[in-house]
């Protein structure tokens, strides 16, 4: 799993209330460069939630000094997206698109629920009793 | 890119069935040029390709989704209630960044990401209001022609009230947690609900319709035409019937008593009224399309038959 689909995601167990977004413990990661499609960045941004995006990069930040990714931009004006430069499209890119989370958890906000993920698969599979 | 193209890349995929189908879930393998097919359908409407995105609902080992990301849809999402059926969809993905298929090229698809989750479905009351394959006759059983969902013994044909009561509510909790309108298409083939599910086929088809900006192309028994036509334009919007077909069902089942059994599917797709507007603005894909459309347009679309 990607912070792309981290960024739709949440948690719908009973009793939550938004469920997102939702946090992430991380066991191990992937990192894997790939072309960037600035296009599909851009149309990607207005949908994003960023605030949640921004959270997910600082939460997964200190297990990915190994490969020195950058930093981005605290906030960004989604609704104007053409004043953003390349530079921060590449960044923005490579943790949406070039970060996994193979291995962890993501914890619903409201009720701690753990939601495993196992081979880059994140398990959202509710128990009978949480629906 | 050319049907054969298409075809040839997903045959080479390490899991094109399952290992050991569930009958529960209805698990049937998606032929190979069925799913090549459909995603050059999609490319000439617009719905695949370069510039959108892509969910596969109920994606099984992911033939589906892999052929639309194949054609350069920028991401496709696989989801699926089945952890066995999702690890075999990892391995095709691994295929298919070993030989550089995706993830690659610039402005190539840029990956396929798996999400295990499950339709959330409530058997309904009194056994109607469901669309899907009431009656006894299961996927793997009907024969004969059925144009109109009459004649078929004493399947009777769902009234306005459970069309009524069948609402579209794009805010529903359906399981699936996932916003509306991610994606621009939805493909699923759905179960046609005749294992004592009657009605998960539209309810498939509520979460598509829920995660779609744009389009859904859903499978459905040809027998449940009528009803199904009715029903989606009672939610205020578009369908067409993109192609008639028979599945050649496998004997996979023990209660299979016929070795291959014909069923009439149709291929829908339904869609939005402002989609001339997000065509004009997509004209430009479309242009680019064009060239790969060409190839392939000679070549039938529509048939499953090998």
């Amino acid at each position: 799993m990607r912070l792309l689909t981290h960024n739709f995601l949440k948690s719908n167990v009973k009793g939550t209330e938004n469920g997102y977004p939702l946090n992430i413990e991380a066991t191990t990661l992937k990192y894997e460069e790939s072309p960037v499609n600035k296009p599909f960045i851009l149309n990607l941004l207005p949908k994003l939630n960023y605030a949640a995006f921004y959270s997910a990069v600082q939460q997964l930040s200190p297990h990915c000094t190994e490969y020195s990714l950058p930093e981005i931009p605290s906030d960004i004006d989604t609704s104007n997206v053409d004043v953003i430069d390349e530079e921060t499209i590449g960044k923005l890119h490579t943790w949406l698109l070039d970060v996994y989370l193979v291995e962890g958890f993501l914890v619903c906000p409201d009720t701690g629920r753990k939601f495993p993920v196992k081979d880059c698969i994140p398990n959202m599979i509710l128990h009978e009793d949480e629906i | 890119m050319k049907l054969k193209h298409l075809e040839s890349y997903l045959s080479s995929l390490p899991n094109r069935a399952f290992a050991d189908p569930k009958v529960e879930l209805e698990q049937y393998p998606t032929s190979v040029h069925l799913a090549a097919s459909i995603v050059l359908t999609a490319l000439s409407k617009n719905d695949a390709g370069p510039n959108t995105t892509i969910l596969d609902l109920g994606c099984g080992v992911g033939m589906l989704g892999i052929a639309f990301a194949l054609v350069n849809s920028d991401i496709v999402y696989l989801v699926d209630c089945d952890e066995d059926a999702l690890l075999l969809a990892k391995e095709n993905l691994e295929y298919l960044e070993e030989e550089e298929l995706v993830g690659c090229d610039e402005g190539g698809c840029l990956g396929l990401e798996i999400v295990r989750a499950k339709v959330k479905y409530v058997k309904p009351k009194g056994g109607t209001g469901g669309g899907g394959g009431r009656g006894k006759g299961g996927r793997g059983r009907g024969h004969g022609r059925c144009n109109n969902g009459q004649g078929r013994g004493k399947r009777q044909q769902p009234s306005a009230d459970n069309i009524q009561s069948n609402r579209l509510d794009l805010n529903m909790d359906d399981g699936i947690p996932l916003p509306s309108k991610m994606v621009d298409t939805v493909i699923t083939n759905p179960p046609f609900g005749t294992k004592n599910n009657e009605g998960i086929d539209v309810q498939f088809l509520k979460t598509s319709i829920r995660l779609a900006r744009r389009s859904v192309y859903s499978f459905h028994k040809s027998s449940t035409r009528p009803y199904l036509l009715k029903l989606i334009h009672s939610w205020g919007l578009n369908v067409e019937v993109v192609a008639e077909m028979k599945f050649d069902i496998q004997n996979m089942y023990k209660f299979h008593k016929e070795k291959v059994k014909d069923v009439e599917v149709d291929l829908i797709r339904v869609f939005w009224d402002d989609v001339d507007r997000q065509e004009e603005e997509r004209s430009v894909v479309a242009r680019s399309n064009e060239a790969l459309l060409e190839e392939s347009l000679h070549e039938d679309c529509y048939s499953d038959e090998e």
